[in-house]
């Protein structure tokens, strides 16, 4: 009894374990070339050493290591064989999978160990090693997800080529699907939240595209959604182990009955396609046109020809696929109509204007509170931090204000408004409000234009309606109600001088003086350095005040008034803020000064600022620049 | 009751069933052809392409005589069309010599070998012409619609070439095909010995200071697919590509004779010819790795010719054992204990090609700088 078990579980390792020498040599080798060779001259460090190498080997061993663990499942006589091993599915399940594993990782964490050696050896007091093992090990959740789906498709599939197609098809189709309708109806209905954008980007979208693409969320730093990728692994572990218990042996190659994950990826692909080719046709119209900007009027028809020749194009496609080259023509029906339904609804809802979505507001309610949220702020320069704050208005005439803004960018003579609407709308409402807003300079070389990123708004009616947009609107000097409101405001006009110099929207002249209460100390340790700085590299200091600038305005901006109140007392230092103003806007100036105060001592993000300001200062010493 | 024979199928016959076969395939790349010029063309309009064709003093572009701003982004969109048309085609054409079951039916079939691969050739060949007629035809009757006949004229040398091109990138293929025991490793070897051979002539030029700004025309020879796009900047020969054209097609109609049927389903790796192939990627490998040990550990690697350096020759010596061993393992050929027996001196090839094709550089193009 004994060597029988001891006989299985031999059967069990052999099967497991004995795979080519060339499934760890290849990656080994490949990675040792380029990540672990320009390690040793002194002027190579650095060069290819990147979680790219890595990622490039763990995506495409992935492919090679499933074929050999999991290919079994489409031959009929080795499925028949390793399903009737005497042992449990769930533990040949669990064994080839932790082989599976082993070969993909083994590679992978070798290099990593030896790579941290060296590094160790030539940099003994680097952290770099140690940073790059938590880059690392922040992605792997994410392979072990892709190589998981890829075990899911050869468990779904009758074939391993089709297998390996669909998986791909899906990992493309898939985010191109969402990238496009989020994307094309954030055009159509200007004020649309495109879901996939930075600022409105959350965990729930990630997850979306993730189901089916974990190669599509590898650019958005995977490493911040760590523990939801580790649990989807495990929910994707759980269903590959399900299906691995249920897949019936016997079947023929080619030959498996379930035929959903094939529908799935024709109905993305085509849902995809189509819309690929109404971007097409339209973008090619509309980069093609004779008449300069702003467009006054874009015809939907270019659009709608690509959609109906993307449509065809997909259908015919997908169905000379499901033929093996034939075209079946009943097989046309099921998919047009599952695909045409929606993309008619969808294209009815966007055409129109999706019901006064962008320009209807309600008739019987006033703007009880406006909250904006400014998602950039130009902090990151030095501190490499974005910290991201909402600032509300509730005050009548604030919000008041606020409203004429918000009316002016959806007023019913904007081009980017008609009926029917196009994918240029948004670009026509932005080009409109541009042609009579932009702010027009001259700084000795000749003059330009400024003009400004969205704003996202969010506007709370009495009536309980909310309405949450991300919209063009001429929050620019060159408007009345604009300044009126930065007049009358101050902590909108700190909120927007937070954002300034990322969005360029306020063009402000900063310098520093002392405050009442600046110890010596701190004249010593900081103050003097950057004051020198201005004499040597005036445009370096002037950055640096705006760093400080920006971080101290986001923290007044949202607290309560007598911080800032009690901050003009005892702060050390203060930044003057002046306006530049366009030559369109004859205002008095003065108006628009205000005083900054800031105090590193008390504020941990602008102590980091200061702190990062002089190392830089210390490296470069200012003889030598 | 008198006898009767059905006379045996011939030519005809088997050209006939080859067409019927891709009909659905060709259909969709006709389809796609048109929607990349004509549809195209008729989407931006006649007044756009007016707007963008017309002469620009401020343009600092040049289109040469055959391209328009317009015309120049549909070609490269062709020309990309053009290659998968072809592999496309092939593919289909001549899956059966990969599986077994069908194999053995359609060489039982009474007909020759030559008509089997004739019929096919001559299908594939056709069905190209036929996309490429109607494409022109089309694009040709819009453009002189709109009274830019002039423009379509310029044009069609350059389109012609595309399609010779793609006759000659059939040819190199169809030896792929017959050569190859998997659709998956002949394709995959199209591929490789495309991309391996360009860059490795391209390097080889540049060691020997015989990298001209017009290159020469062995970079071609092995890389069919490259003469899609490099004709629009360097005008090919048309009795070079045409002698291609029949030096390509002869070859595979004589391995496609050759070929035991026995080698349907069977990895490139395992079968006889594959390892005179294989010092093309050790010189390939030599070459890169030689390169990249050179830049790295070379500490006169500004001033210094990598082949004056030793960092390149031990860096060349790692790649060709290399080359030798991933091209093994890539195409399925069993790698043994012997390895080092039998493959190294194999490898030791990778010289021979290396030094045959820089000595041919030196000899016949002049030195560069």
């Amino acid at each position: 009894m004994t060597s029988q078990h001891e006989k299985m579980n031999h059967r069990i390792s052999y099967l497991v374990w004995r795979r080519p020498i060339a499934l760890w040599l290849v990656p080994l080798i490949y990675l040792f070339i380029v990540t672990t060779l320009p390690l040793l001259p002194s002027r190579g460090i650095g060069l290819f050493f990147g979680v790219s190498s890595f990622s490039f080997v763990l995506y495409g061993m992935s492919f090679v290591i499933a074929q050999h663990f999991f290919s079994f499942i489409h031959h009929l006589k080795r499925c028949d064989y390793y399903f009737a091993l005497p042992v449990s599915r769930s533990r040949l399940f669990f064994s080839l999978n932790l082989g599976a594993f082993t070969y993909l990782l083994g590679p992978t964490l070798t290099i990593m160990g030896l790579n941290t050696v060296i590094r160790l050896i030539i940099a003994p007091s680097s952290t770099g090693p140690l940073a790059f093992w938590g880059e690392l090990l922040g992605f792997l959740p994410q392979f072990i997800y892709f190589f998981l789906l890829l075990e899911v498709s050869y468990l779904l599939t009758g074939k391993s080529s089709t297998a390996i197609n669909m998986f791909i098809l899906i990992n493309v189709f898939w985010p191109l699907m969402i990238f496009l309708y989020s994307d094309a109806t954030s055009r159509f209905l200007p004020g649309f939240i495109n879901p996939l954008e930075q600022a409105a980007h959350s965990t729930g979208v990630f997850i979306l595209l993730q189901l089916f693409s974990p190669l599509s969320t590898a650019i958005s730093e995977p490493s911040n959604y760590f523990w939801v990728t580790l649990l989807m692994v495990a929910l994707l572990f759980l269903v590959a182990h399900w299906l691995f218990k249920h897949r019936q042996a016997g079947v023929t190659r080619g030959d498996y009955p379930t035929n959903g994950p094939f529908r799935l990826t024709e109905w993305m692909g085509i849902m995809a396609i189509s819309l690929l080719g109404g971007y097409a046709a339209h973008l090619l119209r509309v980069q093609t046109a004779a008449n300069d900007r702003p467009l006054e009027s874009v015809s939907p028809v270019p659009f709608l020809i690509g959609l109906v020749l993307g449509f065809l194009l997909s259908l015919w496609l997908f169905n000379i696929i499901r033929g093996k080259g034939r075209i079946l023509w009943r097989a046309f029906i099921l998919p047009a109509l599952t695909t045409a339904v929606p993309l008619i609804i969808w294209l009815l809802i966007v055409l129109t204007g999706a019901f006064g979505f962008t320009s209807k507001t309600p008739e019987d309610a006033s703007v009880e509170k406006v909250s904006i949220r400014y998602s950039n702020t130009y902090g990151a320069f030095l501190t490499g931090e974005n910290k991201p704050f909402i600032f509300e208005l509730d005050d009548e005439k604030d919000t008041a204000l606020m409203f004429k803004l918000y009316e002016t960018t959806v007023a019913p003579d904007n081009p980017g408004l008609s009926v029917p609407r196009t994918l240029e709308s948004l670009e026509q409402l932005r080009d409109y409000l541009e042609e009579r807003y932009a702010a027009t300079y001259d700084d000795g070389f000749g003059t330009y234009r400024i003009w400004y990123s969205d704003t996202y708004i969010t506007l709370f009616f009495s009536d309980g309606t909310i309405k949450e947009r991300i919209l063009p609107m001429p929050m620019i000097f060159t408007n009345d109600d604009y300044r009126e409101l930065l007049r009358k405001n101050k902590q909108f006009y700190m909120a927007e001088l937070a954002a300034s110099a990322s969005m360029s929207t306020v063009y402000t002249l900063v310098d520093m003086e002392t405050g009442p209460l600046l110890t010596e100390k701190d004249q010593a340790k900081w103050v003097e350095p950057l004051m020198k700085l201005k004499a040597y590299d005036d445009q370096y200091y002037d950055a640096i005040l705006r760093n400080l600038m920006s971080h101290a305005a986001s923290v007044y901006a949202v607290a309560d008034d007598t911080l800032y109140l009690e901050a003009l007392k005892t702060a050390p230092m203060r930044i003057k803020v002046s306006l530049d103003l366009p030559r369109e806007v004859d205002d008095n100036r003065e108006d628009f000064d205000l005083i900054i105060p800031f105090d590193p001592n008390r504020d941990i993000r602008l102590a980091k600022i200061v702190e990062e300001a002089l190392n830089i200062i210390e490296d470069r010493p200012l003889k030598e620049r | 009751m008198e006898k009767t024979t059905r006379p045996l199928p011939k030519l005809g016959w088997a050209y006939k069933h080859a067409m019927a076969r891709t009909r659905s395939l060709v259909s969709l790349f006709l389809f796609l052809f048109l929607l990349v010029m004509p549809i195209a063309l008729l989407i931006i309009g006649k007044d756009n392409y007016l707007a963008n064709t017309a002469p620009n003093p401020f343009s600092s572009a040049d289109y040469g005589p055959h391209l328009n701003e317009v015309l120049l982004p549909l070609h490269a969109i062709l020309g990309l069309l053009s290659a998968v048309y072809v592999y496309f085609l092939g593919g289909t054409h001549f899956n059966y010599l990969y599986r077994r079951n069908v194999i053995d039916r359609e060489e039982s079939l009474p007909f020759s070998r030559d008509t089997q691969f004739w019929g096919r050739t001559l299908a594939h060949f056709s069905e190209l012409f036929i996309v490429f007629f109607v494409n022109a035809l089309l694009t040709g009757v819009i453009l002189s619609y709109w009274g830019f006949g002039h423009d379509f004229a310029a044009y069609l040398p350059l389109y012609l070439s595309l399609f010779l091109s793609t006759l000659e990138l059939t040819g190199f293929s169809l030896v792929l095909f017959s050569l190859s025991g998997t659709l998956f490793d002949a394709i995959l070897l199209n591929l490789a010995i495309q991309g391996t051979w360009i860059v490795s002539v391209l390097q080889i030029l540049d060691l020997t200071e015989r990298l001209h700004d017009t290159p020469s025309d062995l970079i071609w020879f092995l890389a069919p697919a490259s003469r899609f796009f490099s004709a629009i900047v360097w005008p090919h020969s048309v009795l070079q590509t045409v002698a291609m054209i029949v030096f390509w097609t002869v070859s595979a109609w004589l391995c496609f004779r050759k070929r035991p049927a026995e080698y349907a389903a069977v990895r490139n790796g395992q079968l006889s010819w594959y390892p005179w192939l294989q010092p093309l990627f050790s010189m390939f490998s030599g070459l890169s790795l030689g390169q990249f040990i050179f830049l790295l550990f070379d500490p006169n690697v500004a001033y210094l010719s990598p082949l004056r350096s030793p960092a390149f020759y031990i860096g060349y010596f790692i790649g060709l054992v290399l080359g030798q061993w991933l091209s093994s393992a890539v195409m399925g050929k069993p790698i043994r204990k012997e390895f080092f027996r039998k493959e190294l001196p194999l490898s030791l090839l990778g010289i021979v090609f290396f030094i045959v094709i820089a000595g041919l550089a030196r000899l016949f193009i002049p030195r560069a700088y």
